[in-house]
């Protein structure tokens, strides 16, 4: 069971990526969620083949929580229409900080939990101060059909599911049933996020041919 | 040390979590419509109190330029046929003196309403509300073409307005004050004016051989105090729901101004003529 949803949750994980590559993205927050969902997918593709031939590939989970903050906060920087853009500076500074005080202390053998719980929370709050303009300054009456909504959506859903997920995930290293029911059950928040990308770059589809 | 039921607490705090932005999502959807709609409904109602007030202004324009326009041709013209009479009939000693400052005053005079003609003709609807706005249009642009130092075409390609007699009337003063800035600011000469309809649009393409005003000169010209014409224009595109743009048009190597009016005027105010 484990190993089916980790086929499933790599294959729609291939699935985000070509979608995001075959559709045209003219706005800097749409290229800035395919690029995302482009290393995603190239990580994802890496961190199989090594696990296949058992090759560590903690690293690249350390990788991607980096790049993936970087990604995302240049993301809400161009959605969030805030007054104040240092604002979202502090929280960057603040996950550097903590990250790299986390990076030191955990090392590339047991997983980044701290870091990557840092990670969620700083997406959990950008997506919570995104979703309060929206109801401080509703652009359109049909937020369900903005492909920005569902990003906005698949990232909050994911980073704030997985956060006690990841953050206790390394005690449960040494217990192979156990740390295979986390993971089952982060795969299957994997997959809710990738299927909520999909439908927000299908909504994009859509007001490009409308 | 971790309690030995950590992962069941984990999980338990995970789908708790889940569920309270599942709450958080649904419940920004809907509220998010509700806000939407609200904002929306004060929107137009801004709207539509704006245009009453445009329309109010433009209608009060146009009855006082309906009253003076009369007042010109019925009282000042004869007033000045009348003195014309008088100089003709008086007669006097230096007979070659006052025959000559007769013709001089008949001459004065007789510019003079000239001149008044002119500017009745000018504050008058041009005959919009008598016989409507592509002969009125005529009648403008044929006075112009009278001077010789302007040229303007007219196309007409569908003989249709389905506008009632005071849209109408606004589209003329439109395009009036557009062909006098035109000449005044840009030193235009020639004109060609095309008129069709196209996808339920009405539309006007003024195009001019005079220099550049684009979009972006027009806006700034509306937040200047000194743009009032800008702003009678720009009023009276608002009552007529449509949308005025100022571009270079390379097909015609020529700056152009289209006018964009929707044929169906459903805004509330149409009752109001």
């Amino acid at each position: 069971m484990p190993k089916l949803i980790i086929i499933i949750t790599n294959l729609f994980l291939i699935l985000l990526g070509i979608i995001s590559v075959v559709i045209p993205a003219k706005n800097l927050n749409i290229k800035l969620v395919r690029m995302y969902c482009v290393f995603n997918a190239l990580v994802g593709i890496i961190t199989t083949i090594l696990f296949i031939f058992k090759i560590p590939n903690l690293i690249f989970l350390f990788l991607i929580i980096w790049v993936e903050v970087i990604i995302l906060y240049f993301f809400f920087k161009d959605i969030l229409n805030l007054k104040k853009k240092h604002d979202l500076w502090v929280l960057l500074i603040v996950f550097l900080v903590f990250g790299s005080v986390f990076y030191t202390y955990e090392s590339f053998k047991i997983l980044p939990s701290y870091s990557r719980f840092i990670e969620c929370i700083f997406i959990f709050l950008l997506s919570l101060i995104y979703y309060h303009n929206e109801l401080e300054n509703p652009k359109s009456g049909f937020i369900h059909k903005n492909p920005v909504f569902w990003f906005v959506t698949g990232f909050f859903l994911y980073y704030g599911g997985t956060m006690f997920l990841l953050l206790f995930a390394k005690y449960f290293t040494g217990d192979k049933i156990r740390f295979a029911e986390i993971w089952t059950v982060y795969n299957l928040l994997n997959i809710l996020e990738y299927i909520v990308l999909i439908y927000g770059f299908i909504c994009y589809r859509r007001t490009l041919k409308a | 040390m971790l309690p030995s039921n950590i992962e069941s607490l984990v999980f338990i705090g995970t789908f708790l979590l889940l569920f309270a932005m599942s709450g958080i999502i649904i419940f920004i959807v809907f509220h998010q419509k509700k806000i939407y709609k609200i904002e929306t409904e004060k929107k137009l109602l801004e709207k539509i109190n704006q245009l009453k007030i445009a329309e109010a202004v433009i209608k009060s324009q146009e009855d006082e330029r309906n009253s003076l326009a009369d007042e010109l041709h019925d009282e000042i013209v004869p007033n000045l046929a009348g003195a014309v009479f008088f100089l003709k009939a008086d007669t006097g000693t230096d007979l070659l003196k006052e025959r000559e400052n007769k013709m001089y005053a008949i001459e004065i005079i007789d510019q003079g309403m000239k001149n008044i003609r002119q500017l009745s003709h000018l504050l008058h609807p041009g005959g919009v509300d008598i016989f409507g706005f592509f002969k009125a249009l005529n009648n403008f642009v044929n006075r112009l073409n009278l001077t010789e130092q302007i040229d303007i075409e007219i196309n007409i390609r569908e003989k249709l307005i389905p506008l009632n007699e005071f849209y109408q009337l606004a589209l003329y003063r439109v395009v009036q004050e557009l062909i006098v800035n035109a000449i005044k600011h840009s030193e235009a000469k020639t004109f060609k004016i095309d008129y069709y309809i196209e996808n339920k649009l009405i539309l006007i393409n003024l195009m001019h051989d005079g220099s550049r005003f684009n979009t972006e000169d027009y806006l700034i010209g509306l937040d200047d105090s000194n743009g009032i014409g800008l702003m009678n224009i720009q009023n009276r595109i608002q009552l007529l729901n449509g949308k005025i743009n100022f571009d270079y048009q390379d097909e015609y190597k020529q700056y152009g101004i289209l006018i964009s009016i929707p044929m169906v005027q459903n805004n509330s105010l149409t009752n109001l003529t």
